[in-house]
């Protein structure tokens, strides 16, 4: 019997890729997001939040990623920026090579901000780095107040953390200083805020935080 | 479910590692993970068995070592070790944890098997 040892990260391709695309968005100035959450948490409607406030003072771009359709493509498209929807037919993440593959595709010399929206999944988009700068996670009331504990990759990775749909609490058993706390449990860096894209209320404060980001960056 | 693509990952990092006249000699592939990579043992283990009968060792068996996870309890200080994800701090049962290690995800050995005695 003999022996090869190796230490190779399995994911090492895509991390390539991945730092291949950070690069590229580095030369350009764009600060990038990738934004994740479990389906219908609202990452689209929080986008189109972001877009209201941020356009056209900020020039951002977005790639969208989806199982099927782009639905998600066409809502953004109603903003005014440019948009490109990745189908990533029945895979459940984005790779680093399908965002290499999107920004060949963005103007990106007129972009200061790329949103990337992932696929509606808190299990595999967190091992996938995809060249982003951050990544932003979006869980809604209705969703329970234990996620972060549940799915503490995906927390751990993030900076920041959305609690979204925060006009349905009356209705739902969510306790937001319990979920609070469990984010905070798994991520003690997490930066928190609360939102419902439906009233608008808690937008401006996510919108000035990303703001200020995309000016230091 | 991306352990499947996570198989085929492995079985490409075997076959670059492993010399063509060695490669009908893979018996074993060993791999780390560690309990925050975000791939679970079992469904590895099931799409590595789908994909290695077609690949050019069929008959490597894939070897899953389970790292623990290593971190720092920003209460009470002390350190904290777990093959599985934690919560809170065993220790004082409260704190929160600074994890500096967990996210292993890689390929570590390659075993062959002795070749075939030479004819005399």
């Amino acid at each position: 019997m003999s022996v090869i040892t190796i230490e190779r990260k399995v994911l090492e391709k895509n991390d390539l890729v991945a730092a291949d695309n950070r690069g590229r968005l580095g030369r350009h100035g764009i600060f990038c997001i990738n934004l994740v959450s479990s389906p219908g948490a609202g990452k689209t409607r929080l986008l189109e939040r972001t877009l209201e406030s941020l356009v056209p003072t900020v020039r951002v771009q977005v790639i969208e990623g989806d199982v099927q359709t782009d639905l998600d493509a066409q809502r953004v498209s109603r903003y005014a920026v440019p948009v490109v929807q990745i189908v990533t037919h029945g895979a459940c993440h984005l790779e680093a090579q399908l965002v290499r593959d999107a920004l060949d595709q963005l103007p990106l010399e007129d972009a200061d901000l790329l949103v990337i929206e992932n696929v509606g999944n808190l299990v595999c988009p967190a091992s996938f780095d995809l060249g982003e700068a951050i990544k932003v996670v979006v869980v809604s009331t209705t969703e329970g107040d234990d996620k972060p504990l549940k799915y503490p990759a995906m927390f751990r990775r993030a900076a920041a953390l959305v609690i979204n749909k925060t006009d349905l609490l009356p209705y739902v058993d969510c306790d937001l200083a319990v979920l609070r706390t469990h984010a905070r449990q798994v991520n003690p860096d997490l930066e928190v805020f609360e939102t419902s894209c439906r009233t608008g209320a808690g937008i401006e404060e996510w919108c000035t935080w990303l703001r200020r980001h995309v000016q230091n960056r | 479910m991306h352990e499947l693509g996570i198989a085929q990952s492995i079985l490409e990092i075997a076959r670059e590692h492993v010399p063509s006249e060695d490669v009908g000699r893979v018996a074993l592939i060993r791999v780390r993970l560690g309990p925050l990579c975000g791939v679970v043992g079992d469904s590895l283990a099931f799409c590595f068995e789908a994909l290695v009968s077609d690949s050019p060792f069929p008959g490597a068996r894939l070897v899953i070592e389970a790292v623990p996870l290593v971190g720092r309890c920003l209460d009470c200080n002390r350190t904290v070790e777990s093959t599985e994800w934690i919560p809170s701090c065993p220790h004082c049962l409260a704190g929160r944890l600074q994890i500096e290690r967990g996210d292993d995800l890689s390929v570590s050995q390659i075993e062959l098997s002795d070749p075939p005695a030479e004819a005399s």
